[in-house]
């Protein structure tokens, strides 16, 4: 804001506009509620001034356009695409853009400060496409939550979780545990409570081999799409306790609290609550929770993205992993495996 | 996967965007608006809900597409002390006033006005942008008076290149760039490009530009500047950022590369192909088994008239022309309509092809550009049989 002035209008005709358009905006970016735009009627003159020649004839018109009051959900992760984007305009198109790479957000960053004035703070920049980063997983979710035509079967997934399949899946309790709080090693993630989305977005990843683990990629090319659908629907079902662990160094789990809350702007480290929510919860169904996760799984997963053998769709993991050194990994992973009170049930 | 259209009869709308948010809300609370399909609040991008299409040739003012640049838009235009500069590089500049365009020789014809990103939403890949389906154009009688007349007024100087023109919209903040749009000073003083006051004979809805328009027939939406209040007549080429870097497609047929590339020079877009669309059937319009089926539409030849209107029912490998509606000019949308006979079992699956008055046809693979722009593919449409 510093460095753009808010125009009032061009010298033009009748126009209280810009002074509206000023005062709307100041309320939008007060405002907090998500609200569609509301109805205002035109504010009618009596007799409007007109024109005539020609046998035509032309009325001055007033009218009163909406404005929307929606503001990009999300608190403090919302802040600086509310504080810079909001000014020029509202968010209804931002929120129904496709799903766009990081890049792809970073050129349209580029290009609305560049070509369009936006004044957006060359600080800002990592938080907004963060932001956007996250909302193209999240739209990810709804668009496939909508096209998913299967009415998935918990009870036939406990069957598979226990059983395995005639097709050759072994039983995931063996590993996971028929609660899906897992053996208790660390080697295995807790899968209760976990969205069914995400859980079977996983499992297509082990099938497809984007996500490459010995185990898991054999364990899905023997399921039908079907059986991940009721399987991931079972797990995200459950909300077992948690087995108890030794507590990791205090220190440790300081460390992990802060860049898990703040990132670190020094390193371009954006907070992981940015995306995975306060305490680790998640934000259901495309983020994952990580409150209560084991350590070493979360361990081993970051140093997977870091370096490059994990290439599941989230782009953003692989930017932010790929700045972490071992410390850091070690701290986030004490941190959130000691969270537990916050990991929630998936709807 | 297959587009389809499904139209709410709740609040929303699915524009059968090709995954991703196609989920939009309706709204009823722009002034002078009926419902429409809202794409941003502000500055406003509101669309036409496709069943409009089918209801006539002339899109209603009050379903007419709206698409602003930036957020602050005049709400009040006094017709009484609105004026309208012509200045630059002619020899008596004016100021003239709603009155004075009025008792001018008055010309009228139809034209369709199409965003340049109608249709973006269908593009794979995606790209970024305003997020349309098909229904940011609309075809409308527009009345005004020719913009060669206004010029002659204020005696264009030799060696003028181009006319820019300005409307009342501003940006936000102060260094961004003012809406300006140019045509070749030939373009400009053809006899065709018009100022209009009227539409669908009356006056224009402030969201489409009140008090007046520049109509550039044949020529996709974005130089039909709304809330036209000053024309320059430029000397040397337009070198303003709208006309040199935005609204630039590929110098392409169908302005279509691969994606990715980049070796290809980019000109600013200008005239439009021919499109057709079907407006009383979609992918979930259901149809009787055997049934003979009435199927219509609409189309338009781009920057010249219809020649054909053709249908297939087998993929494309054979067309057959459909029954045109009356001419009511030839930058105008023309209806038409056939009947097909739907199978026992499964879909009828139909295309439609508009062939243009220059001999030019839809191509049967979709363009693709960077922008979004230009979209006129064959569509397609799949009814159900029961």
């Amino acid at each position: 804001m510093s460095k753009s002035v808010i125009r009032l209008k061009k010298a033009a005709i009748g126009g209280v506009t810009g002074i509206g358009a000023a005062l709307i905006l100041l309320a939008t970016l007060a405002g907090s509620a998500a609200q569609a735009p509301s109805t205002q009627p035109a504010t009618g003159t009596a007799a409007p001034s007109s024109v005539s020649a020609g046998g035509i004839t032309l009325r001055s018109v007033s009218v009163v356009l909406p404005e929307s009051q929606r503001t990009f959900a999300g608190g403090g992760a919302a802040e600086a695409i509310n504080k810079d984007c909001l000014i020029c305009h509202s968010a209804g198109m931002v929120l129904t853009q496709p799903e766009m790479s990081i890049a792809q957000w970073k050129a349209e960053e580029e290009k609305m400060r560049s070509a369009y004035d936006a004044p957006i703070d060359p600080k800002d920049d990592d938080v907004i496409t963060d932001y956007l980063a996250k909302l193209r997983l999240t739209n990810a979710a709804a668009a496939y939550q909508q096209i998913s035509s299967h009415q998935a079967d918990p009870e036939h997934g406990k069957v598979i979780a226990e059983q395995g399949t005639v097709g050759g899946a072994p039983g995931c309790a063996g590993c996971h545990a028929l609660n899906g709080s897992s053996e208790g090693s660390g080697a295995f993630p807790r899968i209760a409570g976990q969205s069914a989305y995400y859980l079977g977005k996983q499992m297509q990843a082990f099938a497809s081999d984007l996500r490459n683990n010995a185990i898991m990629s054999a364990i899905a090319k023997a399921l039908s799409a079907n059986d991940i659908a009721d399987v991931a629907a079972y797990y995200a079902g459950l909300d077992p306790p948690f087995p108890p662990l030794p507590q990791p160094a205090p220190g440790l789990v300081l460390d992990g609290e802060r860049l898990a809350a703040a990132g670190d702007s020094n390193k371009g480290i954006s907070a992981c609550e940015n995306c995975h929510g306060p305490s680790g919860a998640g934000d259901s169904p495309a983020i994952p929770y990580l409150a209560g996760q084991y350590a070493h799984y979360v361990a081993s997963e970051l140093q997977m993205w870091r370096h490059g053998y994990r290439k599941t769709s989230s782009e953003i993991m692989l930017i932010i992993a790929g700045k972490l050194d071992d410390h850091e990994i070690e701290s986030l992973a004490a941190y959130y495996q000691q969270l537990r009170a916050a990991a929630p049930i998936s709807k | 996967m297959t587009p389809f259209s499904v139209w709410s009869e709740s609040n929303t709308v699915n524009l059968g965007l090709p995954i991703g948010p196609t989920q939009r809300e309706l709204t009823a609370a722009f002034p002078q608006k009926a419902e429409m399909i809202l794409q941003r609040t502000r500055p406003p991008l509101l669309e036409t809900p496709f069943e409009v299409f089918d209801r006539g040739v002339f899109t209603p003012n009050d379903q007419f597409f709206v698409r602003w640049h930036w957020a602050v838009i005049p709400q009040q235009i006094d017709v009484t002390t609105f004026r309208l500069a012509i200045r630059g590089h002619v020899n008596n500049e004016l100021s003239l006033s709603l009155a004075d365009v009025l008792a001018m020789p008055r010309v009228e014809f139809a034209a369709v006005n199409q965003c340049s990103g109608n249709s973006r939403g269908f593009f794979q890949p995606r790209v970024a942008g305003g997020q349309w389906a098909n229904g940011a154009m609309g075809n409308a009688r527009w009345t005004g008076v020719r913009l060669r007349d206004v010029l002659d007024r204020a005696g264009v100087k030799a060696g003028a290149v181009a006319v820019r023109f300005n409307g009342m919209e501003v940006p936000v903040t102060d260094g961004a760039p003012d809406f300006l749009k140019s045509l070749a000073i030939d373009h400009a003083r053809d006899g065709e490009v018009m100022l209009a006051y009227l539409m669908n004979g009356e006056q224009l809805p402030l969201l489409n530009g009140f008090p007046l328009r520049v109509i550039v027939p044949g020529w996709y939406s974005t130089y039909w500047v709304k809330m036209l209040n000053d024309i320059e007549v430029l000397d040397k080429p337009d070198d303003d950022f709208w006309m040199t870097k935005a609204y630039l497609i590929p110098d392409t047929p169908f302005a279509n590369v691969k994606p990715g590339a980049t070796d290809f020079k980019s000109v600013p877009i200008n005239r439009m192909p021919p499109r057709s669309f079907f407006t009383n059937l979609t992918d979930s319009t259901t149809v009787k088994s055997g049934a003979t089926v009435p199927v219509r539409g609409i189309a338009f030849g781009g920057d010249c008239g219809v020649s054909k209107v053709e249908l297939s029912a087998d993929e494309g490998k054979t067309w057959r022309n459909t029954n045109l509606g009356t001419d009511e000019g030839k930058y105008g949308f023309r209806q038409w309509s056939t009947q097909a006979t739907a199978p026992r079992l499964g879909r009828l699956s139909l295309q439609v092809r508009c062939t243009n008055a220059k001999g030019e046809s839809q191509p049967s693979e979709p363009n693709w550009n960077s922008s979004g722009f230009m979209r006129n593919v064959i569509e397609r449409v799949q009814p159900a049989v029961v």
